[in-house]
């Protein structure tokens, strides 16, 4: 799909669901933040903003209603940067007329993205904020080498960025899935609507990498080990009348960037989630098993062949001649229903981790750190995300409870291995 | 640096709970003046909602003031006189009281009943006062009212009192719909035959306080004692 003035364009697979489901607690808006060195100037970053549209036409987009479907359209209004006011994640109408489906947000030292899932995922808020980031700098007058992992705001954009990569890598042959059973789910009661709670960890990269080479396996294999045993000591807490009566698996949604598996240089969503699932009705788990369980989990199901089936799976339901042909004011009345059924309630919690993030050298010093808040969900009240920038890891969760148990067991695990952590809270 | 002496980890200077587990934190002073890292955050939905509701009160205010005004003017040109239109203005009028309250523009939810009463007392009083005289409101139409505002204030409170929320409420609805049921007979017989029997109401009681004794024995259970005794005759 090229790019041409008054062009619009499809949601992609994983983006067409979120429009339909979104409510006042369930902003699909996830955000990426980078705290500098030194209070952030408005004007400049508005001009980073300014210069760096073009450079991301597929963003510079509006949400529409069709008959059948959501649609983005392409504006020539540009986005304004915004003082941050609001509770992370929260208060941005989406679907209301002239309004993108992103927001730039500065407050003090920090400089934040949040992108609804309707138009990116995690990879491409990346890009996209750190492109603003180096621009900004740029237009402070550090001279800065063209690398890897950001655009130039000069550079032409690839048609390839616009592609629904699900699309394209999805193969018809492949057979269904089997379905997912019901998932244990975190029996706190919900905050009033508009608000959302952010805890974040800071960890260093050094300890926690070194406890997870003791054990020979990945961070994310490890910290979804520690997060697994945190929800079991959550279950065995709970009172035990009320704990039969929830004794459910306990199924992480662990997402998967799938750039990394096809040579796909998207810029919109391109991912699959993966589901570890332990059932505490078995027994109980020691620590070294649940590792070894989730590293063999993970080494068999990031496999091209397992995420091909899921991609097909989705693409497929997609796909189905019946879902198309349901007018967009119905979808949008039986797909909270049936995402809260077949999807919400088939995970306990997400676990996303986005990885290391690298700035080029010479602004490096410039950025004290990096930090990924998950989207709110009513279904799985309770999720995590993770990133890391230089000798620092981020773990923030994000919750619509103010229950506070799990992040407590979380972090006194850490810390208990003797390893540092730093705790804030919005 | 300030640590939480619970949790072990590190938190900001301004912070005087740990973020964890809510132990106190002595203050110290901080080196260097600390940038905050977030605002201190704003709840857009409440607002919304409001703005909402007063958008919707207003264009049902409209169309209740545009009935009003064509029943009145239909009712005068045909017949040169308001004969019933004056009810059914009365009526629209008394709604729209009604919707104000319901609409929760006053939260508090004792006044809300109570201004509902007051709306219902003087509406009913109309009514009857409308053909000249008063024929059923003293004996019916104000102690009805009372009753019903009185005894939702009761249940209200008793649903507050309840920690534990499931049957006894139902229970609670269900003695207070026999309590109503009993008051209304024994007026509605004053004013019919001018002494009190009752006959229906008792049929409800019968029916409904059984059950509502079962179910509050459902909710809070029964002492052990007798669960073991009971357990003792009946086991499988």
């Amino acid at each position: 799909m090229s790019y041409k003035r008054n062009t619009w364009f499809r949601l992609d697979n994983a983006g067409k669901l979120y429009p339909s489901i979104m409510s006042s607690r369930v902003s699909t808006l996830f955000r990426l933040s980078a705290t500098l060195t030194e209070i952030v100037n408005p004007q400049i970053l508005q001009k980073a903003l300014d210069n760096l549209m073009p450079r991301f036409p597929y963003f510079q987009v509006n949400l529409r209603c069709g008959i059948f479907w959501y649609y983005f359209v392409h504006t020539d209004k540009l986005p304004q940067i915004e003082k941050e006011t609001f509770y992370p994640c929260m208060s941005m109408e989406v679907k209301k007329k002239g309004k993108f489906p992103f927001r730039v947000l500065y407050y003090n030292k920090r400089i934040s993205v949040e992108f609804s899932h309707a138009i990116t995922d995690g990879t491409g808020a990346s890009i996209f904020l750190k492109s603003l980031i180096v621009e900004y700098f740029r237009l402070k007058g550090i001279k800065i080498k063209q690398s890897e992992g950001f655009f130039n705001y000069a550079e032409k954009p690839d048609n390839e960025e616009y592609e629904d990569a699900f699309k394209k890598y999805y193969n018809k042959k492949i057979p269904k899935l089997p379905r997912k059973d019901k998932a244990f789910q975190f029996p706190f009661p919900l905050e009033s609507k508009g608000i959302y709670h952010i805890v974040t960890g800071i960890i260093p990269v050094k300890n926690i990498l070194k406890k997870a080479k003791e054990f020979n396996v990945t961070l994310t294999e490890f910290l979804l080990a520690i997060y697994f045993q945190s929800i079991l000591e959550v279950i065995y807490s709970l009172p035990s009348n009320k704990r039969n009566k929830l004794l459910k698996p306990i199924v992480l949604n662990v997402p998967v960037n799938l750039r990394g598996i096809y040579p796909s240089k998207t810029m919109r969503n391109f991912f699959i989630s993966i589901t570890p699932k332990i059932d505490p009705r078995l027994g109980v788990y020691s620590f070294e098993e649940i590792i070894k369980y989730v590293h063999h989990f993970m080494k068999v199901e990031v496999d091209k062949k397992y995420i091909n089936q899921q991609i097909t799976m989705n693409v497929k339901s997609e796909l189905s001649i019946i879902l198309r042909l349901f007018p967009l004011v119905l979808k949008n009345m039986i797909m909270p229903i049936i995402y809260n059924v077949f999807a919400e309630s088939r995970y306990t919690s997400g676990f996303s981790n986005i990885g290391k993030i690298t700035m080029p050298q010479e602004i490096e010093d410039y950025i004290e750190r990096f930090e990924l808040y998950p989207p709110p969900s009513q279904g799985n009240i309770i999720k995590v995300a993770a990133v890391s920038y230089r000798d620092k890891l981020y773990i923030s969760f994000g919750k619509l409870t103010k229950n506070k148990i799990v992040e407590k067991i979380f972090f006194r695990k850490i810390r208990k291995m003797n390893i540092p952590v730093k705790i804030e809270t919005n | 640096m300030p640590y939480c002496s619970k949790c072990g980890v590190e938190v900001d200077y301004n912070i005087k709970k740990c973020p964890l587990c809510d132990f106190p934190i002595p203050p110290i002073e901080p080196e260097e003046k600390e940038e905050d890292r977030f605002p201190s955050p704003q709840n857009s939905y409440p607002n919304k909602v409001k703005k909402r509701k007063r958008r919707a009160f207003i264009i049902i205010s409209v169309i209740l003031l545009t009935t009003i005004e064509l029943m009145l003017f239909q009712n005068f040109s045909i017949e040169g006189k308001l004969t019933w239109s004056k009810y059914s203005v009365v009526s629209i009028v008394a709604s729209w009281i009604y919707l104000f309250f319901l609409f929760r523009f006053i939260p508090r939810f004792r006044i809300s009943v109570i201004g509902i009463s007051i709306t219902t007392i003087i509406f009913l009083y109309i009514l009857d006062i409308l053909n000249g005289r008063l024929d059923w409101f003293i004996l019916i139409g104000l102690p009805c009212t009372i009753m019903g505002a009185l005894t939702t204030i009761i249940f209200a409170y008793l649903f507050k009192k309840s920690k534990r929320k499931g049957l006894n409420i139902v229970s609670y609805i269900l003695m207070g719909l026999t309590l109503y049921c009993i008051v209304i007979e024994v007026f509605i017989s004053l004013h019919i035959r001018h002494f009190v029997t009752l006959y229906w109401s008792i049929i409800v009681a019968l029916a409904l306080l059984p059950i509502s004794i079962l179910f509050l024995y459902l909710h809070y259970g029964l002492p052990e004692k007798y669960k073991i005794k009971l357990e003792r005759k009946f086991h499988i």
